[in-house]
């Protein structure tokens, strides 16, 4: 951890932060998706994997205070500070459409990842909206890997690219002169480039 | 309380006179993951729920049962009672007792539903009964102590207090924009665009704000090399603390050859 950018060290319990506050909100406002990974990725996007990745374990883990079953899905978590790092790499979160169709890729790994984990470890039972539909499928005859994997797809789905969205302006709307410091300026600043 | 015995509390470890919270945060880590994970490894719900019982009464002997209840209701619901009905309703089964528009209740799917949930609910249990008998400072002192970078305990720390903070800074920016006349009610649709211009300022002013953090801990020699020293410390580690640790261990590594010996004896 030495050799992290100071500023780097001082953004990880921000980006914890993030994406705790970013959930709370989301419940407050009623909405439904979830929108508790925009910290994930803005740290990993600005900073880097390792960043990320402390991040995403950080906030599993102070997730796991109130439900320790979100602990079955740290990898998820994981996963997406490292895809968030090659969006930044290969400039997709420069443009809007590309940071949406990339929210669909995300989450249609995050689902084969997850879906395994609700439907053997918890019969199909996600604890979220999703679970209704879940329910209502298996109701009607579905297998509970299918029926899982078209409830999460559907609710990852929205979530991710609702998210990647978010994450685009946000990203968009850090001023240069921030962005400068942290490691990853070259992916989002044209001068450096070379 | 004066002066004098104020100040004469830092020079003794800090104690609360009781037994469980005063373990070390480190052994109470460890006993009460042992504890949980050997729930879900046996996979037998008359111990799966012995241990909720039980950890209802470390709670009741910790004198945390109240905040302790206040966290652990709602996984009893939401564990305990709908993941219990999903799996006693779905899971495939031989000897039907009630059928009805595509739920099958069966004795095979009644107990794999009990299997299931009383090793969720312990290992609910457990966690939760670390975090409500454990200081998080306590918890960062004793890994310093082991070694463990102080910036890893200053990332923790302020991780909670920054969620806090954010929090406050939401709730104000939303009542801004609410007064700018950005309505946070209404279809989906709407209230998804109330959430960007709440999103973005506190994202951006938290972000802004690090660069002054930084000055500001520096100034106070955060990166200053050399031994840190402490307002307060943990009581040491007693032989009977450690013993205590070694026999929940051991009882874990025995559940898991149990297991794995039945799975064997099994095939």
């Amino acid at each position: 951890m030495k050799k992290w950018n100071k500023l780097t060290i001082f953004l990880i319990p921000i980006g914890i932060a993030v994406n705790a506050v970013g959930g709370q909100l989301a419940l407050a406002l009623k909405l439904p998706v979830f929108l508790d990974c925009i910290g994930t990725f803005v740290t990993a996007a600005l900073c880097g994997i390792g960043p990320g990745l402390v991040v995403a374990v950080g906030t599993q883990l102070i997730n796991a205070i109130t439900t320790p079953t979100v602990l079955a899905y740290i990898e998820i978590g994981m996963l997406f500070a490292v895809e968030s790092f090659f969006f930044a790499k290969w400039g997709i979160f420069k443009s809007l459409w590309k940071s949406a169709l990339s929210g669909i890729g995300v989450a249609l790994v995050a689902v084969c990842l997850a879906v395994p984990t609700t439907a053997f470890f918890l019969g199909g039972f996600a604890g979220t909206g999703a679970t209704t539909i879940a329910a209502a499928l298996m109701a009607s005859g579905w297998d509970v890997l299918p029926a899982t994997f078209v409830s999460e797809a559907v609710s990852e789905g929205t979530d991710k690219i609702v998210c990647l969205i978010i994450i685009f302006f946000v990203l968009k709307a850090i001023p240069d002169r921030l962005k400068v410091k942290l490691p990853n300026a070259a992916f989002f600043i044209k001068e450096m480039e070379e | 309380m004066d002066n004098r015995t104020f100040a004469n509390q830092f020079l003794e470890p800090k104690r609360t006179g009781n037994f469980i919270k005063d373990l070390n945060p480190l052994s109470k880590l460890n006993i009460f993951l042992a504890f949980g994970l050997s729930a879900l490894i046996l996979g037998d719900y008359r111990y799966g729920f012995g241990m909720v019982v039980f950890l209802l009464a470390v709670a009741v002997l910790a004198g945390c049962l109240r905040s302790y209840l206040k966290v652990y209701w709602k996984i009893l619901l939401f564990f305990g009672v709908f993941l219990f009905g999903m799996k006693a309703a779905f899971s495939p089964g031989e000897q039907i007792l009630w059928q009805k528009w595509g739920i099958h209740i069966s004795v095979e799917s009644l107990h794999s539903a009990l299997v299931l949930t009383s090793g969720v609910l312990a290992f609910c249990a457990a966690v939760i009964m670390f975090v409500q008998t454990t200081e998080w400072s306590d918890l960062t002192y004793a890994l310093e102590q082991k070694g463990v970078s102080h910036v890893t305990s200053f990332v923790i720390l302020s991780a909670f207090q920054s969620i806090s903070d954010l929090g406050v800074n939401a709730k104000v920016i939303m009542e801004s924009q609410k007064a700018r006349g950005i309505e946070t009610e209404g279809n989906v649709i709407r209230r998804i665009k109330a959430y960007i211009p709440v999103m973005g300022p506190l994202v951006l002013n938290a972000i802004s704000s690090v660069e002054e953090k930084s000055i500001a801990m520096d100034a106070r020699a955060f990166s200053a090399a050399g031994t840190h020293t402490y307002l307060l410390e943990l009581p040491k580690v007693k032989g009977g603390e450690k013993a205590l640790v070694a026999v929940v261990d051991i009882l874990l590594v025995l559940s898991v050859v149990w297991r794995v010996a039945g799975w064997l004896i099994l095939n």
